[in-house]
């Protein structure tokens, strides 16, 4: 491979943080976007709402200023029906009180509270409301100098000690002397507030440098506004009337759902990121787990069997079933692997004649065997030679020389022990590795293999087979040609001592 | 038998000889009430002159004063107005005998009276005193609540709608009372029987400043119809009515009025009355 196609980390992590950061940023701005739609369907609802709270509450102030004009009206129609009157002009004339408490009786009502008449002294000469108590003075009321100068007086001043809206009129006898004066007042009281409302989301309060009064008695008003009313200047300072919500329980309820909703999505929104983050985070860092085996491998960290081993890990950790295919398909990827560098190791390390470990093999095992003396280990080694193998290779052909190569070596395999490695190390020519052996036993197992070959009876070549062997045991500061020496010295010397037999050299 | 023969003549010619009277008044109340309060009078007159008496309740006065004029009437129970009034139209109208009632402060009186009275608390103690204060009368078509207490600011030379800061009219007397006890008013006129009724009410809250001369009560008259001897006749079987009579406890039950049965006067009894007629009203002031 070469290094531009080599993997790193570097990389990975920056693939691995762009994954992360792209679908973060995807599922934010999708997230974003519905909470943006949910927020401006919310306001838009919200706004609906309130210009037709607006509009509601518009319509009830118009109602409230119309009843308030009714007032005025029935107070001013009233005292016009009254100075129209002849009686009543006779009556003023000659202060007849009965005769104008019967008159006025027929006009107090709801909308008025009290009549006067008056005359041009400002005596009261009769008041509706209370039949016996006249002939008191009240020429020095802002009221009745008023209506005394101007003809007319409309606004709010004190009558008999109370508030009220009040209109009094100058009475003229044939339409020209005047003979006296009709006031017709409506006390500002709760009652009236309370009627001017009745019936509507809205309140009323009235305010004087003498008193306050409200529909509410605890809560202000909101969004409060002063009725028009076209009252004349009084002898109240700072009299006014102010109309407006206690509260915006309907429009309140309205803005604690929308805040809710904010808060609500906003609240999902964290949570909803949170939570894609960290099953991106999860999710990534499995896939990152397996990546990193994979590098790991690659750089030689890891050989195949870690490999798999970690991978199978994975499998059986508890995650997400796509990372769970994705390591089993690693896993049967790195088994196949393992098994195809499992085959081609025994191919490159097998003789393929005998099936036994080829020189390549047998020189590896020698130089580990070697390695593994400095702690301590021992062996020894045991060349072997099939005597006059060229012989029978002249005399019966090369195939039957396999044979009984093939043969000798499957007997020799028999008598040796697992841990022990036979190979063939070139032609007629074996090495036996006996590691954990000493001399001793090297040569009584030198000593079965020859006796086994040479009892040993050929399918297909009738000659008794004999062998030389040569032991040699390790020695300290042996190398793989120093011992392989001894041991073909050995077998030399076996070989010149008349063949099928067994020698050391030590 | 002569004297069989006699009785029964006798008997005959007093059959013959009865009579029927129309007895008419003034509607003073509902005609129902006046009628069940005049009836045990009217059974009285018959029972006792032997004529019979037939109850009338006109319209109203103006009928009265015309069906006697008219002549059509034969007895008719008529106010001190009207008799004052009649009298002058037809001199030949007889008076017979005038209503006696209890008055209040118990006396048995064919008059009443009008008084002028003042609160105590406002510390008038006479006329003079009250100058410059609110006055108050009953009705200008009132005899003793504004005819007579004018004829007593008369006697004293007193212009009332000067004298007194403001005058007021209230129709009744009792509202005279009421504006008094108001304090809207210091000083008003009113009728004995009213100011009795305010003590029983309110207790000495008044001083009574004048007093009116005697007003005469309602009087019976006759008219030309029934001769002077029928007249005589029947008032003094008027006179003779005595106290605990049916007559007098069906005014009481039906009217309210505590008879005391007639009295015959003087014609000149009423002269005084005719002095209300200069009593000047308001709009000649």
């Amino acid at each position: 491979m070469s290094a531009s196609t080599k993997p790193s980390n570097e990389p990975l992590k920056y693939h691995y943080m762009k994954l992360y950061s792209k679908i973060l940023f995807l599922t934010i701005t999708q997230l974003a976007a519905i909470f943006l739609f949910g927020v401006y369907q919310i306001q838009s609802l919200y706004l609906t709402q309130k210009t037709a709270f607006d509009q509601k509450n518009l319509i009830q102030s118009d109602m409230i200023q119309k009843r308030f004009e009714e007032k005025l009206e029935a107070l001013q129609k009233t005292a016009q029906i009254l100075t129209n009157s002849q009686e009543v002009i006779t009556g003023i004339i000659s202060n007849d009180t009965d005769m104008l408490y019967n008159w006025s009786k027929l006009f107090l009502s709801s909308s008025i509270d009290k009549i006067h008449f008056i005359d041009l002294d400002g005596t009261i000469i009769n008041r509706g409301e209370s039949e016996f108590r006249f002939a008191d003075d009240v020429s020095k009321r802002f009221y009745v100098q008023q209506a005394l100068q101007n003809d007319t007086f409309l606004g709010i001043d004190l009558v008999d000690g109370e508030e009220c809206l009040v209109y009094a009129k100058r009475v003229k006898q044939y339409g020209q002397k005047p003979i006296g004066i009709i006031s017709v007042a409506l006390i500002i009281d709760d009652a009236l507030l309370a009627s001017m409302v009745q019936g509507t989301m809205m309140n009323i309060a009235y305010h004087s440098e003498h008193q306050t009064l409200a529909t509410t008695k605890d809560q202000g008003l909101i969004n409060a506004a002063s009725l028009h009313v076209m009252l004349q200047a009084g002898s109240i300072k700072e009299a006014s009337f102010n109309i407006g919500l206690t509260s915006e329980e309907e429009l309140s309820a309205l803005k604690e759902a929308r805040t809710n909703f904010f808060i609500g999505i906003g609240f999902a929104l964290i949570i909803l990121v949170l939570a894609l983050h960290f099953i991106l985070l999860k999710h990534l860092r499995e896939y990152k787990a397996l990546a990193q085996v994979l590098i790991d491998f690659y750089e030689d960290r890891l050989d195949i069997k870690e490999v798999m081993s970690t991978i199978k890990q994975t499998t059986k950790e508890r995650t997400t079933p796509e990372v769970k295919k994705i390591a089993e398909a690693l896993f049967n990827m790195s088994q196949k692997v393992a098994d195809t560098q499992n085959a081609l190791e025994l191919l490159s390390s097998t003789d393929q004649l005998t099936n036994l470990s080829n020189r390549r093999k047998l020189e590896e095992y020698l130089e580990q065997k070697l390695k593994e003396s400095d702690r301590g280990g021992f062996f020894c080694v045991v060349m072997i030679d099939i005597d006059r193998f060229k012989t029978i290779n002249d005399t019966y052909g090369h195939e039957i020389g396999d044979h009984v190569l093939i043969h000798i070596a499957h007997l020799m395999r028999e008598s040796i022990r697992t841990s022990d490695l036979l190979g063939r190390w070139g032609g007629e020519e074996f090495l036996l590795i006996l590691p954990q052996t000493n001399l001793e036993g090297a040569l009584i197992m030198a000593e079965q293999i020859r006796a086994k070959v040479y009892h040993f009876t050929f399918e297909h070549y009738p000659q008794r087979v004999t062998m030389s062997l040569g032991v040699a045991q390790f020695h300290k500061d042996d190398t793989p040609n120093s011992i392989l020496r001894r041991a073909d010295n050995a077998l030399y010397r076996a070989k010149n001592d008349g063949r099928n037999r067994v020698e050391y050299e030590d | 038998m002569p004297l069989k023969l006699f009785v029964a003549s006798f008997l005959l010619f007093t059959t013959l000889s009865a009579k029927e009277y129309i007895f008419a008044t003034y509607p003073s109340n509902t005609p129902s009430k006046v009628i069940e309060a005049l009836t045990p009078l009217m059974e009285y007159l018959s029972a006792q002159s032997g004529d019979t008496f037939k109850l009338v309740v006109t319209k109203d006065y103006e009928e009265l004063t015309k069906r006697i004029e008219e002549k059509s009437v034969d007895f008719a129970w008529v106010n001190t107005k009207n008799f004052v009034l009649l009298k002058g139209k037809i001199p030949s109208l007889r008076y017979l005998v005038t209503y006696l009632e209890h008055s209040k402060s118990g006396k048995i009186t064919p008059y009443y009276q009008s008084f002028i009275v003042a609160l105590k608390d406002a510390n008038i103690t006479s006329l003079e005193d009250a100058k410059g204060k609110h006055f108050a009368f009953t009705d200008k078509e009132s005899t003793s609540g504004y005819a007579y207490p004018m004829m007593i600011f008369e006697e004293r030379h007193i212009n009332p709608y000067t004298f007194f800061q403001k005058v007021f009219f209230l129709k009744k007397h009792d509202k005279v009372i009421e504006a008094l006890m108001t304090h809207s008013i210091e000083v008003g006129a009113i009728s004995d029987g009213t100011y009795y009724n305010a003590l029983e009410k309110y207790g000495e809250h008044f001083t009574i400043l004048e007093t009116s001369q005697p007003i005469p009560l309602d009087a019976i008259v006759a008219s030309e119809n029934v001769s002077q001897e029928e007249s005589q006749r029947i008032a003094h079987l008027l006179e003779a009515i005595p106290l605990d009579s049916p007559s007098n406890k069906a005014f009481k039950e039906h009217l309210g009025w505590a008879s005391a049965g007639f009295v015959k006067k003087d014609e000149r009894f009423y002269e005084t009355f005719k002095r209300t007629f200069k009593v000047p009203l308001y709009e000649a002031l």
